[in-house]
């Protein structure tokens, strides 16, 4: 029997969430709502700059729990958005174990310069 | 008006495998063989098909609605090279309501429910602001 303890917090850093790989996330999602992609637009829709897709925020959520927990199984996720991400922008992402017994629960924060942008919960097996 | 539930359909979806691969590169999603990560299931919202029964119903510009709130149960793993019934509800409260919250229910041919999600969107146009 393994005695290795399981961390209880894992985080990981985009350093720059580029245009470039927003593009290649709205191609891929078929998500091309142009406040992610155009000055232009997310000006009209009252932003400062074209924003990350929320969605491309909770698979970072994903990819921490399937590189921190990878014999785990995800029964469940929740993600509520705190603040828009703009393009060009760092994340940190990290997770931390809440309740861990057959059935872990794993609290997840999703910042920018310190900024909070995304919170939610996981509950894994 | 009250709030309302509104069925907006049963839409035939599939898991390609090329379109997950792309989907889970441009994540930077590391995944095992065979597996489709949770997040796509949004990825299914946006075929053609469902995405103009979203747009008939919510009447809303694409660049006024903002992801708020997003939630996931799974009952088993979406599987790679499949076909699946995507059922979408969307909930309203009224006519050009600052929330729309869209429920779907994914199940496999044989009628079982491998996943539901919940996707609660504002729209920014609808929103009256108080201040």
């Amino acid at each position: 029997m393994s005695t290795e303890t399981p961390a209880l917090v894992s985080s990981f850093m985009l350093d720059c969430i580029t245009a470039k790989q927003v593009e290649r996330y709205a191609e891929a999602s078929g998500d091309r709502n142009p406040i992610h992609l155009s000055w232009k637009a997310a000006q009209e829709a009252g932003l400062d700059a074209p924003i990350v897709h929320g969605a491309f925020i909770i698979g970072q959520f994903e990819k921490l729990l399937r590189v921190w927990r990878p014999k785990s199984i995800i029964r469940s996720m929740s993600v509520q958005f705190v603040a828009p991400l703009p393009v060009g922008s760092s994340l940190q992402v990290s997770g931390r174990v809440a309740s861990s017994c057959e059935v872990c629960t794993i609290r997840l924060a999703a910042r920018s310069q310190a900024k909070l942008v995304a919170v939610g919960h996981a509950v894994l097996t | 008006m009250p709030r309302q539930d509104l069925v907006l359909g049963s839409f035939t979806v599939s898991t390609d495998n090329e379109e997950v691969d792309a989907f889970a590169e441009a994540l930077g999603l590391p995944l095992q063989p065979n597996e489709v990560p949770i997040i796509y299931s949004l990825r299914l919202l946006t075929k053609p098909s469902v995405m103009e029964a979203i747009n008939a119903a919510t009447k809303t510009p694409a660049h006024s609605l903002f992801h708020q709130k997003q939630t996931f149960l799974i009952h088993a793993p979406l599987e790679r090279n499949n076909v699946y019934e995507l059922a979408v509800t969307l909930r309203t409260d009224g006519e050009n309501p600052p929330l729309y919250e869209l429920k779907g229910s994914i199940s496999d041919m044989s009628g079982r429910t491998v996943m539901e999600f919940n996707t609660r969107v504002i729209s920014k146009r609808n929103v009256v602001r108080v201040d």
